[in-house]
């Protein structure tokens, strides 16, 4: 089958473009960083913010292990370091919430609310399959690397990680496009897909690129900020255009989708539905 | 030309100016070596024979000489350094079924047999001498041994792919140390490395033409066997000790450190950490050399270890180190890099006693390494790691702060011992700060140049500094040697008074800066003398901060050392951002997965 990749690329950026779409996963991730940090904020000063060095913490990075190493804090520190884990599961969950209502979106077939409830449950199994591939996946990378080093393994487990993400981002765009909602059903189709499509391929190595291309940029600037307070917001811009992407990759599953579907079914909607409530 | 040299001797005047190589004096040739072995892979065995020329450097008359045989430490679970140890180190543990040691199959004096009433314990032997051995006389000693080496799991033995990586160190028959009136007979114990007087090596090793051997010294030629060997020659001179790696998979780098050779020997699965581990080596030999004194070798060898072999990374022997990849975490192969490079001034130039006072080795070179990365900005953990400083402090409160920092190796245990490294470095370093660097590195250098070559003790060590720096009670007398911990805090702050707790035992000077309201700063400096100070300033104060620059690098508990009356706004916003920063990247980085 032939795709006019250009359509595509066009398509998902276009999509992309409405970010008013990321903002409720970035507002999910703030406002679980702020529960998050809550405690270290004043344990970890005694109660007191006005124990915190002011000069020192805007000049370098040790006073902050400073903080934490703070014998009083260490149990702030641990209840801050278990935390992590934790509410990143809430902030995946919010992801598969909110992945479908975005997917549902460009679709155009239902609300953003409507769409993220109906897939819910489907993400959140294929989440939980993809974890559990993902494991797989290390463990063979660790394999590797016992027989054939340590580089090798690593490269190994990177290389199966990426396709279990790219899987997972056509599995969502599959399950929104043809209304499908079991977890194996979706991932089996989208690894076949993903497969059969070097487009696909392409897209999620143009997704890598632009991430690690995001990194690079931002680790060669951050030094310029010095003491300043604005590199506050430069984080903050980081942590959005990072989540951009992402829903990029996806818009770009999607529209891959939609086109192939498109060619066997001439109603679907390759285009996406501006006229669909975007956050109702 | 009469410029430029005046130029010349004008920089050899200058402050902080160290002598270039050349113009250091040699060591006395104490303890030297001339020996003929062979590396047989196959058996793990290195064997052959040697010729060990020991002159008596003191002034008492000698009827015995002490060998250290340490591979006799490998031969038995029951060895004082296998149950002090553990049988592991760095997580690496030891195969029973793989032993090591050394069997000294003839020691001869002009040809009488010295074997026969000589008797071993532990891994020392003690040979009586017919003849006694006068001061300043010298005793020619053959001998004939095999090594059998262990499978590594610390320091020394072989590992790697199919097992063909040998690290051979501490291998062969070596005379113990005869120093202030006494031979040094503390048995080899599970924290300690060294003890070792100088001389000059003439190691000749054959090995299979296959193999590429890593050698400290200087290469002295190779020449090929028709048996399907090679022999290659190593020389080396004011030392003292050799050891030497050997593998068929051994690639090589080099680069310049002025004009000393840094020759790499790594694993090629661990290309990526090249340029790291030359980079390291190379800065951390020239800044050494510029703060305490130039390093006296014309060569440094640095061995990269099989993962699988990681217990002989991270270990020093003069002009020859093993470092170590670490996963090649960034940063984390020059930090290592450099604390072994360190070695090569502390104990390699001052031949302290390593089990009587590991301070003066593993805390000075600790020191001396971490203020290298700190100094070169290396961050261990890439990018977005942490500072040397922010390691080692984070050591240091990791392990009993509360412990002394001079005691004999073999008075910790295992996992106390890092408290020698990180308690001892960060004091220097603060001790470093309070007097200036300038000041300090010059003191170091007046101790390293009174007792290079020689056998410095701790009392050496500090009269060495205070004649430089002046009295450092707080250091010498209440520092290292007690469980004191250095440690402020601010009290109380009314109106225009506030007062400073000294809550620490060690009364380090420190600074106070009052920060009033009307936007002024005052600046006191407190002794420590006495439990509290209480300042009063001109108008109503706003802020008190402890030490604002940092220089306690010691102190246990930083995060009371700043009180305002009312809170910083942009400060807190900015700790509150980056501790959400952190989640929001972790959390993306694992929740957006799929």
């Amino acid at each position: 089958m032939l795709i006019d990749l250009r359509a595509v690329f066009i398509a998902g950026l276009r999509d992309a473009a409405r970010l008013r779409l990321a903002l409720p996963l970035y507002i999910a991730g703030l406002l679980l960083g702020l529960v998050q940090s809550w405690p270290v904020l004043f344990s970890a000063s005694n109660g007191q913010l006005g124990r915190i060095n002011a000069e020192r913490l805007l000049t370098s990075g040790d006073a902050l292990v400073d903080l934490l190493t703070n014998q009083e804090a260490t149990a702030a520190t641990g209840i801050w370091l278990l935390l992590m884990p934790l509410l990143s599961l809430l902030f995946s969950a919010c992801y598969n919430l909110f992945s479908g209502g975005i997917l549902s979106v460009w679709d155009g077939r239902r609300s953003f609310w409507a769409g993220g409830w109906h897939f819910f449950l489907a993400f959140t199994a294929l989440g939980l399959l993809l974890v559990v591939l993902a494991l797989v996946a290390l463990g063979v990378g660790s394999a590797v690397a016992v027989a054939l080093g340590p580089m090798v393994g690593a490269g190994i487990s990177f290389v199966l990680l990426q396709l279990l993400n790219l899987t997972g981002e056509y599995a969502r765009a599959i399950g929104v496009t043809q209304n499908l909602r079991n977890p194996f059903a979706l991932f089996g189709h989208a690894a076949t897909y993903i497969t059969r499509r070097p487009a696909a391929l392409l897209l999620g190595l143009l997704g890598l690129a632009l991430h690690a291309a995001l990194v690079a940029i931002y680790l060669t600037i951050l030094p310029l900020f010095g003491a300043s307070p604005l590199v506050m917001l430069f984080n903050q811009l980081l942590v959005f255009a990072w989540l951009w992407l992402k829903l990029l990759r996806l818009a770009w599953a999607r529209s891959l989708v939609a086109v192939g579907q498109a060619s066997v079914q001439p109603s679907s909607a390759a285009e996406p539905a501006a006229s669909a409530p975007a956050l109702s | 030309m009469r410029i430029f040299s005046l130029l010349l001797v004008l920089a050899a005047l200058l402050p902080g100016a160290t002598p270039p190589r050349a113009q250091l004096p040699a060591a006395p040739e104490v303890a030297s070596y001339q020996m003929d072995v062979r590396l047989d892979p196959a058996a793990k065995t290195v064997s052959g024979t040697g010729r060990i020329t020991y002159r008596n450097p003191s002034t008492d008359t000698l009827d015995e000489l002490w060998l250290r045989l340490y591979l006799k430490a490998f031969s038995s679970t029951d060895s004082l350094w296998i149950e002090e140890s553990g049988g592991q180190l760095r997580g690496d543990q030891l195969d029973p079924d793989n032993l090591g040691n050394i069997d000294l199959q003839s020691l001869t004096l002009a040809g009488s047999d010295l074997l026969a009433s000589a008797t071993l314990t532990d891994t020392l032997l003690r040979v009586p001498l017919d003849t006694p051995l006068g001061p300043g006389q010298a005793v020619e000693l053959e001998a004939t041994w095999v090594s059998t080496l262990p499978r590594v799991f610390a320091r020394t033995g072989y590992g790697g792919r199919d097992d063909t990586f040998f690290m051979v160190g501490q291998w062969y028959p070596k005379m113990a140390v005869y120093d202030r009136g006494r031979w040094d007979t503390e048995p080899w114990h599970g924290n300690s490395e060294f003890f070792n007087d100088f001389g000059s090596y003439d190691v000749a090793i054959t090995v299979p033409q296959e193999y590429v051997v890593a050698g400290a010294g200087v290469p002295a030629g190779e020449t090929t066997n028709a048996d399907g060997t090679k022999l290659v020659r190593f020389l080396a001179t004011s030392v003292t000790d050799f050891a030497f790696a050997a593998s068929p998979d051994f690639k090589t780098a080099s680069t310049k450190a002025g004009d000393v050779a840094v020759d790499l020997f790594y694993m090629p699965e661990h290309q990526s950490a090249v340029q790291e581990y030359l980079d390291s080596a190379a800065g951390t030999l020239t800044t050494l050399g510029q703060w305490f004194g130039a390093y006296p070798h014309p060569r440094l060898t640095v061995v990269d270890v099989p993962d699988d072999a990681s217990g002989a990374g991270g270990m020093e022997y003069p002009t020859f180190i093993t470092t170590d990849y670490g996963g090649g975490v960034a940063g984390y192969a020059a930090y290592v890099t450099s604390h072994e490079v360190a070695h090569q001034w502390w104990p390699m130039q001052t031949a302290t006693n390593e089990g009587a006072e590991p301070w003066l080795d593993e805390g000075l070179t600790e020191y001396s390494g971490a203020r290298y990365i700190a100094d070169a900005s290396y961050l261990i953990g890439g990018a977005l790691g942490v500072s040397a400083r922010s390691l080692e402090r984070t050591t240091y409160l990791a392990l009993d702060p509360a412990q002394p920092a001079n005691l004999p190796a073999w008075q910790y245990s295992g996992g106390e011992y890092g408290i020698v490294y990180s308690k001892t470095a960060l004091g220097l370093w603060t001790l470093e700060n309070q007097v200036g660097s300038e000041r300090f590195r010059a003191a170091m250098r007046a101790y390293l140049d009174a007792w290079r070559f020689k056998h410095p003790q701790a009392a050496d060590f500090r009269r060495a500094i205070e004649q430089s720096l002046g009295p450092q009670p707080w250091f010498f007398d209440a520092y290292i040697p007690t469980e004191g911990v250095i440690d402020y805090a601010v009290g109380n702050i009314g109106g225009s008074q506030a007062t400073v707790l000294r809550e620490g035992q060690v009364p380090a000077p420190v600074e106070v800066v009052l920060v009033l309201e009307n936007g002024a700063r005052e600046t006191q400096t407190w002794d420590g003398a006495g439990e509290t100070l209480t300042i009063t300033a001109s108008s109503p104060i706003a802020q008190v901060q402890i030490d604002p620059a940092a220089k306690l690098v010691a102190e246990i508990d930083i995060a009371d050392n700043t009180v305002a009356i009312r809170p910083p706004f942009l400060p807190t916003l900015t700790l509150a951002e980056r501790l959400v920063f952190w989640f929001q990247s972790f959390a993306q980085l694992v929740g957006l997965f799929g």
